[in-house]
């Protein structure tokens, strides 16, 4: 049985060597995810905001400040460049959308500051938007309590109250944790688009039909295709892994990372190649293959953690014995080392959870031989 | 007409024949309108503990400002849970919530002595961005408390902002969110339809017949009207998914097919050029879809292009689609757009349109005759 179930690895590696085309379709979509996901996320924090100061021809002192601390770029983000231009020239950048809020200071502001009454200043912005409306709205805030803070609260200039703030966790990027997602949803997808791939090809090919004719052919074509499938989305992940790390910044801090990420993709190769192979059997065309698996996938991924730790997403207590849960808070922990008290339970589910699909795959074989027992009798 | 009428409900019937083609045509969009507007659509709402030492009546002011935040759209910044010290630390630590703020004892006293009072906030800093949103909300509350405050006789002021959008409340984004994705919709299932028209015909190796036919304008005719029949029809289940899954439906439909006809004169050359120098329906689908889908996301699809920053900037200021979708989304939303935006956005993406309408029948005439 082994030389022939290598025999079905080898022929699976041949199909998917000449299939170049099954190849390109599977690197596409987490590219494409991970720039919409990631991209949307990944930013600089430094936008351009246009400026009328209608105070300039008195040179206020404390205009000139607060237009300082406009610019600063500490603290929250966005950070604002600012662009100092006339009423008429907002007007009409505003309209042409070249910037999305326009800030007005009044003529006599920065005096009014002084003398402790100050004048409002008017920010237009486009509201079409609810994320940039935030970011306008609390960007502007924050400057102002950072104005506050410098030249009233710190020096002792005025009473009131500032934040006092601890941070419990170090310094991490929405964006780097969700690449550690991506790589999660990555390993779901190619198992179960390759899975299908491969086991969509005998009927695509005709060939079905000899496997069938051979004794055990069936379970045997099923057990090559998934350790070929396995073995494919290794090589996969490797080339994906490296787009990650170049294009999308992805950092794996150390070798126990590389060991755990390696860990974690065998045992969800394991138990998504499997469905995916069953299912590419079953339909026996791979266009019927990219989309189900997508949505599939994609689905797991995000009610999984993949913006925010599970923890503090809806549906915690049923969603954290999924396998993609498991896997993406091993990675958090191996690339962030974050949530160390999950990793015994999500190791336990993961382990559940292949013993689960050999089970499916045991009574697989069994109803297999059900089915062919009949028709063997039949013959004799 | 007749002829090419019956020429286009033959190409349909080929396209509702073929699941596999339908599929391509709406999965995608399916997929990115139900998950954009269930998982990124939604303003987060972040629990926070708070723990008043006394009731202390500037505490509770500070308190009530915290609970009472808003969004420019009306959601509600924290979910506050009001606690004793020890519950509060508790449900931090089991990450119930994720900020606590603890407001000390004799706070009224404190700044009646003029004293600047830290009030401390722990974050459990989940990610840099839920942090910095909690940390800007806590600045908005605490620039609310720090204004107007009498200590004394005097009175402490500090900047005001006046905020005006242009349109009131801010819109939720779902709504920008549905919108861009009709915009999508518009262009990437005509761009689709042409796309397997065409290419199905060098598949099936019949192009030469139909080249050679003698009524090929009525050819092309029907083909055209088929392929925006079919896209009329996917634009139509995609708007329908959105009015009976977030309620969105647009004002002014008439408006929309103005844009739907603008969108097919500005994808169909685009469409042409690939499908013919791919000539299979599978990868040149595929090809479409990825440079529509990153097209919508560029030219902002999830947010207005002239919010981005850095290189995103300069590609969505290069790419004509931008222009397509500022106009679009913003004439939905706000049920008008200026017209000098309008002109010039119509000028780039007509000019885009015509010279890729210009360089497909060139390429297709070559391609055809090498047949």
């Amino acid at each position: 049985m082994r030389p022939k179930i290598f025999a079905e690895i080898k022929k699976s590696f041949k199909y998917w060597k000449k299939n170049k085309m099954i190849a390109l379709v599977s690197i596409f979509p987490p590219l494409l995810i991970s720039l919409l996901f990631v991209g949307a996320f990944r930013t600089t924090g430094i936008v351009n905001i246009a400026v009328v100061n209608k105070d300039a021809v008195s040179s206020s002192l404390w205009t000139e400040k607060f237009l300082d601390v406009m610019e600063l770029k500490t603290g929250t983000i966005p950070h604002f460049n600012v662009i100092l231009t006339d009423e008429e020239a907002s007007g009409k950048m505003f309209e042409m959308h070249q910037t999305f809020a326009v800030l007005y200071i009044q003529e006599g502001f920065g005096k009014s500051i002084e003398n402790g009454k100050p004048i409002p200043i008017t920010v237009k912005f486009t509201s079409v938007h609810e994320d940039i409306s935030k970011n306008v709205r609390l960007g502007i805030e924050a400057r102002i309590y950072d104005f506050a803070k410098l030249y009233g609260l710190d020096s002792n200039e005025r009473p009131g109250i500032i934040i006092d703030k601890k941070l419990e966790n170090s310094s991490l990027l929405r964006s780097d944790y969700m690449m550690a997602g991506i790589l999660i949803w990555t390993m779901v997808f190619f198992g179960l688009l390759i899975g299908g791939a491969l086991g969509a090809n005998e009927k695509e090919g005709g060939t079905d039909i000899y496997i069938e004719m051979a004794p055990n052919g069936r379970i045997i074509s099923m057990i090559g295709k998934w350790v070929a499938t396995i073995a494919i989305s290794g090589l996969m992940m490797v080339i994906l892994g490296a787009c990650y790390v170049i294009f999308f910044g992805m950092k794996i801090p150390n070798l126990q990372s590389i060991s755990l990420i390696l860990l974690v993709f065998l045992m969800l190769s394991i138990v998504f190649s499997f469905p995916g192979v069953l299912y590419g059997m079953k339909v026996g065309d791979f266009r019927l293959v990219p989309a189900p698996m997508i949505i599939l996938s994609i689905t797991l991924w995000l009610v999984s953690g993949a913006l925010n730790p599970l923890e503090f997403s809806a549906g915690y207590s049923f969603f954290k014995y999924l396998p993609t849960a498991s896997g993406i808070r091993i990675i958090s922990y191996s690339m962030f080392d974050r949530g160390g008290q999950f990793i015994t339970e999500s190791f336990i589910v993961l382990v559940l959870w292949i013993f689960l699909v050999f089970v499916i795959f045991l009574l697989v074989i069994l109803v297999n031989h059900r089915k062919c027992k009949p028709k063997l009798s039949n013959q004799n | 007409m007749r002829k090419v009428l019956s020429l286009m409900i033959a190409d349909l019937k080929i396209w509702i024949r073929q699941p596999k083609l339908l599929i391509m045509t709406v999965a995608p969009l399916l997929i990115i309108s139900v998950f954009g507007g269930f998982f990124l659509a939604k303003a987060e709402v972040l629990p926070l503990a708070i723990v008043l030492e006394d009731n202390d009546p500037a505490a509770i002011r500070l308190e009530n400002y915290l609970i009472n935040l808003k969004s420019g759209s009306g959601v509600t910044w924290f979910d506050v849970v009001k606690n004793e010290n020890l519950t509060a630390q508790e449900q931090f630590e089991k990450g119930k919530v994720l900020g606590l703020i603890t407001i000390p004892a004799n706070l009224t006293d404190r700044i009646n002595s003029e004293e600047t009072v830290k009030i401390p906030i722990k974050i459990n800093n989940i990610n840099d961005d839920v942090t910095k949103n909690f940390i800007q909300r806590m600045q908005n509350a605490f620039n609310h408390f720090n204004d107007d405050l009498v200590v004394d006789d005097s009175v402490y002021n500090m900047i005001r902002a006046d905020f005006k959008g242009n349109t009131y409340p801010d819109l939720p984004l779902i709504k920008y969110i549905c919108v861009s994705i009709l915009g999508l919709a518009m262009l990437m299932s005509i761009s689709l339809a042409i796309t397997f028209s065409i290419a199905r015909e060098f598949e099936d190796r019949t192009m030469r017949e139909l080249v050679m036919a003698p009524n090929l304008v009525n050819i092309l005719a029907g083909k055209l009207l088929s392929a925006l029949a079919q896209s009329i029809l996917v634009v139509a289940f995609i708007l329908l998914e959105q009015w009976i899954i977030f309620g969105y439906f647009p004002q002014n439909m008439l408006m929309q097919v103005g844009f739907f006809f603008w969108g097919a004169f500005f994808s169909i050359g685009l469409s042409i050029i690939i499908a013919t120098k791919i000539k299979q329906i599978l990868p040149a689908g595929i090809l479409i879809m990825v440079i529509n889908i990153a097209s919508w996301w560029v030219s902002g699809g999830l947010a207005p292009a002239e919010a981005w920053t850095g290189l995103l900037r300069i590609i969505a200021d290069y790419w004509p689609g931008t222009y397509f979708y500022q106009v679009y989304i913003n004439a939905s939303l706000l049920g008008k757009e200026s017209s000098n935006l309008f002109l010039r956005n119509l000028t780039i993406t007509g000019i885009f349109g015509t010279v890729m309408i210009l360089i497909a029948f060139t390429i297709f005439a070559r391609e055809v005759r090498e047949v």
